[in-house]
């Protein structure tokens, strides 16, 4: 038959045992990276971790609180040496020249210019003469703690630069800018403001080219979302026995509006959009405008459109606003290049701060520029303080020009120098770039304060009296977060104390400040060096014996308590390993946060006792929390992916309300699983509007921004729906009294009624 | 697709061992090289391993690997390494131990009547389920069958079977 004989004859044909042998292997070793990043997040994070992690598999595969112990050994004991607790001392612009040339050598050793010949003085002596600088407050005895350059630093003398030339440099401050710094002129023209008399506005044919195409492009992605709004009526009214009504007074109000989802009561947080109760003010990172809209009962009129000139909103890392009485500040950042678009001239942060006295033509007041990109900022009271930095050196250092090397901020024409007294040196200066923090008094348009720290700045958290920096270090061992904390003072900028932990945070919901002790979680990647021997098979097909070096990767999760000085008091270490963490918040004495692997522990830590954290509870269920926000006195908010708890794999968003009543027993409420696949929530807590006392759960979802209520027992209920165009998920939602107002698209505020959610009113501008 | 679904967990070397000389003769059977089809095997496995994917069974799994294994043979075909190359022809003849006609004759088919041939008469799918793989409708499977039959009638004459 010929279907025996095909068959017989394909049963001869197999491949080799040592290519199947070689197959199985590559297999086993690729399905432990899987395993090891169950989550496309995390996959490249251990793209150092390899096959040889069999060992620890076994180990840490049992109950994860019951190997505390066994993990903790693991934990590297050996910290960062550097000068905690201790008043730091500022550093002289010599000192800081010596560093900036030697970081500059290095850094352009092999780098070529654009016609692509080696930089003749990069190949210069590259050694820098030992015991140059002293590192402020290091402890005279640093001992052996492997880091040979910082020791090389710490135990040099003072400095040996002559005093005199420091001062000779530091008394012109104020220099005119040369060359390509001089065109930043044309940039403080002040503003042109159109009036916009009625709701839906052409824009100025007059204005420039660039406007108009972006009004086309405006319109174009209005016609897509029309009828946008499906409004779904209240069935039933929420259960009210431990709900506050859902109808509001039918009075507007004008004290009773929503703001910025901030952190910390009383630190403002900047955004796209911002409301006073009387006018709604959106900012448009697409077209580099402001917009002003006067918002009365749901009915919106755009009183007028502002172009920022000279800001460049899109190129840099977006914007932020802030509003003080009429007072608008817009914090954005730019950089220039050179015409080739190789060579980065500068990069800065800029301010605008406008005078909105007059809604329908806003006038610029003042612009002011300080190095470096922008990272965040905040308001206090009056006070704007604005934290950029600057990660390399763009241009030569000239002993001669502090300008080349010291960040500077900028008013018109003129740059001023950082202050001698406010350059600092953090413990990882070996990373040439600078934190700068200015800060600014809005009602007066003035600048205070300008600081410079030497080092980076990954994570900050600002409470009203102290901002604290995290700059993310790694070594052979393991991964520790530097942390600076600056004294805040009604603008007076201070560096206070340095100090150190071990891992790394994840966002600014990871740190928190209370009672003068600040407490954060850290996610700990501990690097172990693993030699094993291996069989290769070469091509050919014979068999070689080889010894390879795995570094392999181990998360362990961690929480600590420091003081004011910045020195560890209390600690937990050892927690959730192989996961790490996904949100955390800080609740009085009480801390929650998540961690996660294939299903999402929640974990309530007492800190009451804040040199003695212990672990009260910790919740299992599928999926994870990405943002934790607290919902009235007994509930947690909890916003994330849902994820199979095989595999890890997400499935979709997830809402979910846990019961903290008892901190030891933290329950799963209601949880609600949504179509949608993510989210920018999910990574930027400005776009939640939660508000317990109107019942609102919003936050803007895959294609549509989504209103969501809640009740005990009816769990969540969706409300509203309000579709906006696929590219720019960044929504925003305010409300006004008894009226809320979706700006999304940029250009489009959808106003609906509170209490039955039906479409007032659209504008489009 | 409902979430509560039962999910079959098979070990990855598990898979392999029952499924790696089903890979391995389609494989040999559409590249007609030794050398091309370990590559095949490796690459089929690798995609396996790193897709994650749920299965329903263990004919799901097949399914999803003789699926992957044409696809890989196909973007095989269509590489630049494969084009510029003069393939070496006698790997075919090396590879089998007993001489066979049968097995040459289906060789020398065109390569869509070969894959046809290979996964009716080898692996006993049916004309429905060869549509499936293929994804292509049950009479081009029928058609394409008849049409192999014909060719390899002419080329086995003499030899007494039923085709």
């Amino acid at each position: 038959m010929f279907k025996d004989k095909y068959k017989k004859d394909n049963e001869q044909i197999s491949a080799d045992q040592p290519l199947k042998a070689y197959i199985k292997n590559r297999m086993a070793r690729e399905g432990q990276k899987q395993k090891q990043a169950p989550k496309k997040i995390l996959k490249s994070a251990v793209a150092l971790a390899l096959c040889a992690c069999i060992c620890f598999g076994a180990v840490f595969a049992h109950n994860k609180l019951a190997d505390l112990g066994l993990i903790n050994s693991l934990i590297p004991t050996a910290q960062v040496e550097i000068p905690s607790g201790k008043a730091v001392e500022p550093i002289s612009y010599g000192e800081v020249f010596l560093l900036a040339n030697k970081q500059y050598k290095n850094d352009n050793r092999f780098f070529t210019n654009t016609n692509g010949i080696v930089l003749e003085d990069a190949v210069e002596d590259m050694e820098m003469p030992e015991g140059d600088i002293a590192v402020p407050g290091a402890p005279a005895d640093t001992g052996t703690t492997g880091r040979d350059d910082y020791n090389e630093y710490a135990n040099g003398t003072t400095s040996s630069l002559s005093k005199p030339q420091a001062e000779s440099v530091s008394s012109e401050k104020h220099f005119d800018l040369g060359g390509s710094h001089g065109n930043t002129s044309s940039k403080n023209n002040g503003t042109t403001a159109t009036s916009r008399p009625s709701a839906v506005v052409e824009r100025d044919p007059s204005s420039d080219v660039q406007s108009t195409e972006q009004s086309g492009e405006v319109s174009s992605s209005n016609s897509q979302t029309e009828e946008p709004v499906t409004s779904t009526p209240v069935t039933s009214a929420p259960n009210t026995s431990s709900k506050p009504e859902t109808s509001v007074p039918e009075k507007e109000d004008e004290n009773d509006y929503s703001g910025t989802n901030n952190q910390v009561a009383g630190v403002d947080e900047g955004d796209i959009i911002k409301t006073d109760g009387k006018y709604i003010y959106t900012l448009s990172l697409k077209n580099c405008t402001f917009s002003i809209i006067k918002a009365s009962k749901g009915k919106m009129d755009v009183l007028s459109t502002t172009t920022v000139k000279g800001a460049d909103f899109y190129s840099g890392d977006g914007a932020e606003m802030y509003i003080l009485g009429d007072k608008v500040a817009i914090v954005s950042s730019f950089y220039k290049k050179d015409e080739n678009g190789l060579k980065l001239h500068y990069e800065r942060s800029r301010v605008d701060i406008f005078d909105c006295t007059d809604k329908e033509n806003p006038v610029s007041t003042k612009t002011f520029e300080q190095d470096g990109m922008i990272h965040s900022s905040r308001l206090i009271d009056n006070k704007l303080y604005v934290i950029s930095r600057c990660d390399r050196l763009y241009t030569k250092p000239d002993e001669d020009k502090p300008q080349t090397y010291i960040p500077c901020t900028y008013e018109g024409d003129t740059a001023d120098l950082v202050e001698e007294d406010n350059l600092y040196l953090s413990a990882d200066y070996k990373s040439y770039g600078f934190v700068v923090i200015s800060s600014y008094d809005l009602s007066e348009a003035s600048i205070l304060d300008t600081l410079a720290v030497m080092g980076s700045c990954q994570n900050m958290y600002m409470s009203t009296s102290s901002l604290y920096i995290c700059a993310v270090k790694s070594d052979e061992t393991s991964n520790y977060t530097l942390l600076s904390r600056f004294g805040i003072d009604d603008g007076k900028v201070e560096l206070k104390s340095l100090g150190s932990v071990l891992g790394a945070t994840l966002n600014q919901f990871s740190l928190d400040e209370y009672s003068g002790n600040l407490r954060l979680v850290t996610t700990i990647n501990i690097h172990n060096q693993i030699k094993k021997e291996v069989e290769r098979y070469t091509a050919s097909g014979s068999v070689v014996k080889d010894t390879v070096t795995y570094y392999e990767s181990k998360t362990v999760n961690a929480l600590y308590v420091l003081n004011s000085d910045l020195e560890t008091i209390g600690k937990l270490e050892g927690i959730a390993p192989d996961e790490r963490i996904y949100s955390a918040r800080f609740m009085g004495n009480t801390a929650y946060f998540v961690t996660f692997r294939e299903t999402d522990p929640l974990f309530s830590v007492d800190l009451s006792d804040p040199e003695n954290p212990r672990i009260l509870g910790e919740l299992k269920i599928p999926g994870f929390s990405e943002y934790l926000h607290p919902f009235g006195s007994n509930l947690l908010f909890g916003f994330g992916q849902d994820a199979d708890e095989n595999t890890g794999r997400t499935l979709g968003l997830k809402l979910s309300m846990f019961n903290i009543s008892d901190p030891a027993n933290v329950t799963e409420q209601t949880t609600l699983k949504l179509q949608d696949k993510y989210s920018v929530a999910e990574h930027n807590h400005k776009a939640f509007l939660i508000s317990y006392d109107k019942n609102l759960i919003a936050f803007p979802g895959q294609n549509s921004f989504l209103v969501y209520s809640y009740s005990a027992r009816d769990g969540f209920t969706k409300k509203a729906e309000v579709a906006f165009s696929n590219w720019d998920q960044n929504s925003r939602m305010v409300y006004i009294g008894n009226y809320l107002y979706i700006f999304t698209d940029f250009s489009t505020i959808t106003s609906l009624n509170l209490s039955d959610f039906t479409q007032i009113d659209k504008v489009t501008f | 697709m409902g979430e509560d679904q039962k999910y079959i967990t098979l070990g990855d070397e598990e898979v392999f061992d029952k499924f790696a000389d089903t890979v391995y003769r389609l494989a040999f059977s559409r590249v007609k090289s030794k050398h091309d089809a370990d590559d095949i095997l490796g690459e089929v496995f690798l995609r396996y391993v790193k897709a994650e994917h749920k299965f329903l069974s263990e004919d799901h799994i097949k399914f999803w690997l003789i699926r992957t294994t044409i696809n890989c043979s196909k973007s095989f075909f269509t590489s630049s390494w494969f084009k510029k190359i003069v393939p070496l022809d006698d790997t075919l003849y090396t590879s089998l131990k007993e001489h066979s006609s049968v097995y040459y004759a289906v060789m020398e088919l065109p390569i869509k009547y070969r894959t046809a041939i290979h996964l009716y008469y080898y692996e006993e799918y049916s004309v429905k389920e060869i549509a499936d793989i293929l994804e292509i409708s049950q009479s081009a499977v029928k058609s394409r069958l008849a049409r192999a039959r014909e060719q390899l009638k002419t080329k086995l004459e003499g030899v007494t079977f039923d085709v």
